[in-house]
């Protein structure tokens, strides 16, 4: 627990950490508001089902994973790094703890901007008089939703670090990301829906949607949601694994 | 030095560490055997890129060995790191603290990851001294500060063994001597200190034990006094009041020398404490040198000097020697061959350049025999017509005067021919070929001594001068021609010579023909020449002309062009004068009405006038006073105020000038006039400035 706390207090005085958080909060308002401005184009119950919400929070999912990549990436982290190995000579410990410090570090903001996102939504349009739906099912619908983003971005975050532990520098990790979002947006469009199941951004995206599923509690729909999320967790154990592996063996700068 | 087993504290058997990146292979230590007792300081010394960091990395966990064991306090690492947790504290690089957290806060953290209570955090910060500076941000400590927070840090599992990598790398005196000083401390309380430095003096100062190392080598290990010596220096020292100065040294308890006009200090441990004591006497050296042997010339003195054995070779370096050599000696005999074939080359050139001189002296020694005999020849030919000459007009004269036999005129004449031929050289006989030069064939005994006496009969020649046969024969025949008194029939060397001429005549005529033939082409080519570059020139005169008459045209437009507009200038100033006249005659006729003194009730200003007036309308007659007192008016004001078809010079209409005149007020006295005019000019000067 200490050396979490370590890796948890390091990781919130680091003003990127602090940018980042910014931005999250900052995207889902400027959202909000530009939905304000013309509520009238869908209710709040279509938003939910066509997994508009979750299209916003897709962006907080990816800072999140720049977040667990800057934890573990740069030369005040492998300072860090290098400061604890001396205290604290078990590597494997070291590097669990920064796993989970980059998953927790991002609950709080991701929950702030989705809680944001969501009541802001719920709010522009029960003003506008367009929910669409019996305000009990559309927060239930909200809340698992809110959950299925939160779980992403802790797993975003966790492969995060593990992505940076592996290529060392930041804008590798966060390149990787970003050419693997466009290869996949070119491939996606000409490959058979086999193929598709396999992509990691199109499962995610089908996790943060799942809004079919639960809205109308069919059960047959959950297949795609497990699916899903057993795809994106053995992605994520993958890294973390590999990362562990080369985490004990390479040397620390 | 034998270091007792039981005694070690680290222990590394063959270590090996290479760095690999884009540029190649680094090796950082090779094959370190290295022996730390347990207790007591023990410095890695070395020069930079010796591998004294690398080995501390290895020694905590933060590199991996390629190769070699090692071991600490018996404990195998990195294996057994978790087992030596507690045990070690490291200041290996820089620490890594956040520059944002108080160092009480960094400290903090790094005991809650190591699990060590908060109380020592206290402890530790009073220990380094940095109590005050506990809850500065880390970002505001000064490099002694970092220095020593670093070390609490090492120090905050109480470690039996500490790791420090240049202690005092950027501290300033006070500071290198605090950190020093604490960890002799460390290691007078029993912890094993192992400090890696790049500084002598520190290792000399400070450790008990040490290793040297060279290119991530082991030099040498063992006891500071065996391997560096006594760390005590010697020091000169210059300054204005060496007796004062040395007196206040002793009493600091310094062992000094007079040395000329400086002063000696032996057995110094810190140079600094001179300064000091000089300094609390208020005397400041201007030179303070110590003299001690630095760390270049111990590891100089202690790399051992190697003798290059030869290492045995793989199969595939032989195969590569062999190569070498073959194509080494293959290169050899080949410079060999061409040396040997350019000396042949050289003297069958020198050879050929001897036979051919040989055979040019041979032909020009033909040549000037040839030359010679044809001379000869010549002379001989000159004298035998002379003689024939001679014979003739003797016989002539003897036909004439006397009747004298002919007989004697003959031998005269044959004497005579004799006389002439007797400095003739004998023809050369032909020139051996081998001979570069030969002389000139001795010239035919000198015939004259037996045709000297006038009796010698003609039959005599042939044996006193065999040679001239010809000569004879001339004679014979000359004689038999001045008998028949025939014209003389020509002799062959005649015969030859006029052949002989007129060859050469006709070659004469030959080469001049070809002279003349050649003048001719050239005088043909060269008038060819002269008309092309006449055509040329014509051709260039004619385009001149052509342009110059192009001039000419454009010249002729712009001088009609001007022509045009300086009579329409005239034309215009004569308009003008008309319309001055005309207004001067309006203005006369309405001063003349207006002499009554009838002003207009709140009559306008004659400038406001002129301005309000439409752009259509005639302009007041004042205005043109100004504008056309001589200086040229832009056009528009000519198409809309003067209109050529109402206003011809000379005629003024005063019935519509009067009316306008009415109109616009003009009744006005001439000042207002001549202001109007004023402004106008001074508007005219703005617009040009």
């Amino acid at each position: 627990m200490g050396l979490l706390w370590a890796e948890l207090r390091r990781f919130g005085v680091r003003p990127a950490i602090r940018w980042i958080a910014v931005a999250m909060l900052a995207h889902v308002a400027l959202a909000v508001v530009l939905t304000a401005f013309a509520p009238e184009v869908s209710t709040f119950a279509a938003m939910l089902e066509q997994g508009q919400i979750s299209f916003y929070a897709m962006t907080s999912v990816f800072l999140a994973y720049v977040a667990g990549v800057l934890l573990v990436t740069g030369e005040a982290a492998s300072g860090g790094t290098r400061a604890l190995l001396t205290v604290e000579p078990r590597r494997g410990r070291v590097y669990w703890s920064k796993l989970a410090a980059a998953g927790l570090a991002v609950v709080p903001g991701i929950a702030a901007a989705y809680a944001l996102l969501a009541s802001g939504m719920y709010w522009v349009h029960a003003r506008a008089g367009l929910l669409g739906g019996p305000p009990s099912d559309l927060v239930l619908a909200m809340t698992w939703g809110g959950v299925r983003v939160l779980a992403l971005a802790v797993c975003a975050a966790v492969g995060g670090a593990a992505l940076g532990v592996l290529v060392r520098r930041w804008w590798v990790a966060v390149g990787l990301a970003v050419a693997w979002f466009l290869l996949e947006e070119q491939v996606v469009l000409s490959a058979a829906s086999g193929v598709r199941d396999w992509f990691p951004l199109t499962n995610a995206d089908a996790w943060v949607r799942g809004t079919r599923t639960v809205l109308s509690g069919d059960g047959l729909l959950a297949v795609p949601l497990v699916h899903s999320a057993l795809l994106l967790l053995g992605l994520t154990l993958v890294l973390t694994v590999l990362g562990s592996v080369v985490f004990r063996h390479r040397d620390v700068r | 030095m034998v270091i007792p087993a039981s005694a070690v504290a680290i222990e590394t058997l063959g270590l090996r560490k290479a760095y690999r990146s884009v540029r190649g292979r680094t090796v950082g230590i090779e094959g370190l055997d290295l022996r730390v007792p347990a207790g007591g300081v023990h410095a890695l010394l070395g020069l930079p890129e010796s591998g004294k960091t690398t080995t501390l990395r290895l020694l905590t966990g933060l590199a991996r060995a390629d190769a070699g064991a090692i071991k600490i306090f018996g404990v195998p690492v990195p294996d057994g790191l978790p087992d030596l947790a507690g045990r070690i504290g490291a200041v290996v690089g820089e620490p890594g603290f956040q520059a944002r957290l108080s160092g009480r806060r960094n400290l903090a953290l790094l005991a809650s990851a190591a699990g060590v209570p908060r109380a020592r955090v206290d402890e530790l910060l009073t220990r380094v001294l940095l109590t005050e500076r506990a809850k500065a941000a880390y970002g505001t400590y000064s490099a002694d500060e970092e220095r020593r927070l670093a070390l609490a840090a090492a120090l905050l599992r109480d470690p039996d063994l500490l790791v420090v990598d240049d202690p005092s790398a950027g501290l300033d005196a006070v500071g290198t001597r605090e950190i020093r000083q604490a960890l002799r401390r460390l290691a007078d309380q029993g912890k094993t200190v192992l400090v890696a430095t790049g500084v002598l003096t520190e290792a000399q100062q400070i450790a008990d034990t040490v290793t040297v190392l060279d290119g991530g080598r082991v030099l040498a290990q063992g006891s500071v006094a065996e391997l560096l010596g006594d760390a005590k220096v010697s020091v000169r020292i210059r300054l204005d009041e060496p007796a004062k100065a040395a007196t206040a040294l002793r009493a600091a308890g310094f062992a000094v020398r007079v040395d000329g006009d400086a002063l000696q200090v032996d057995g110094v441990a810190e140079p600094a404490d001179i300064s000091r004591a000089l300094a609390k006497q208020k005397l400041f050296a201007s030179e303070l040198v110590p003299q001690r042997e630095d760390l270049v010339a111990v590891v100089g003195r202690l790399r051992p000097v190697v003798v290059p054995t030869p290492e045995p070779l793989s199969r595939a370096e032989e195969r590569a020697v062999r190569h070498r050599a073959a194509r080494k000696a293959a290169e050899r005999k080949k410079a060999a061959d061409q040396r040997k074939a350019d000396k042949e080359a050289a003297v069958k050139q020198a050879a050929a350049e001897e036979r051919a001189a040989e055979d040019a002296a041979a032909k020009q020694a033909a040549i000037d025999a040839r030359a010679a005999a044809k001379e000869a020849a010549l002379a001989e030919r000159a004298a035998a017509k002379e003689a024939l000459l001679a014979e003739r007009a003797a016989a002539k004269e003897a036909r004439r005067s006397t009747g004298k036999p002919a007989l004697s005129g003959i031998a005269l004449a044959g004497e005579r021919a004799a006389a002439a031929a007797a400095p003739a050289p004998k023809p050369a006989a032909k020139p051996a070929p081998s001979t570069v030069s030969k002389p000139a064939p001795k010239p035919v005994p000198n015939p004259a001594g037996s045709a000297a006496s006038p009796n010698a009969t003609p039959k005599a020649l042939p044996k006193s001068a065999p040679k001239p046969a010809t000569a004879a024969k001339t004679e014979v025949k000359a004689a038999a021609a001045a008998e028949t008194d025939a014209p003389p029939k020509q002799s062959k060397l005649a015969q030859r010579r006029v052949a002989f001429d007129a060859k050469v005549a006709e070659k004469q005529a030959a080469a001049e023909a070809r002279v003349a033939e050649r003048k001719a082409a050239a005088d043909a080519k060269a008038a060819a020449k002269q008309a092309a570059a006449d055509t040329k020139v014509a051709a260039k005169q004619a385009k001149v002309d052509a342009k110059q008459a192009r001039i000419d045209d454009k010249q002729a437009k712009i001088d009609a062009k001007a022509a045009k507009k300086q009579d329409a200038a005239d034309r215009r100033a004569a308009r003008l004068s008309a319309q001055k006249e005309g207004a001067k005659a309006l203005l006369s006729r309405r001063a003349a009405e207006t002499s009554g003194g009838q002003v207009e009730p709140g009559g306008r200003d004659q400038g406001t006038t002129a301005e309000a007036a439409p752009a259509g309308g005639p302009k007041p007659a004042a205005d043109k006073f100004s504008s056309g007192s001589g200086d040229g008016e832009p056009d528009g004001w000519e198409s809309e105020d003067a209109d050529p078809d109402t206003l011809q010079p000379g005629a003024p209409k005063p019935g519509p000038r009067k009316d306008q005149g009415r109109r616009q007020g003009q009744g006005r006295p001439n000042p207002g006039q001549q202001r109007l005019g004023q402004g106008r000019g001074k508007k005219r000067s703005k617009g040009r400035r």
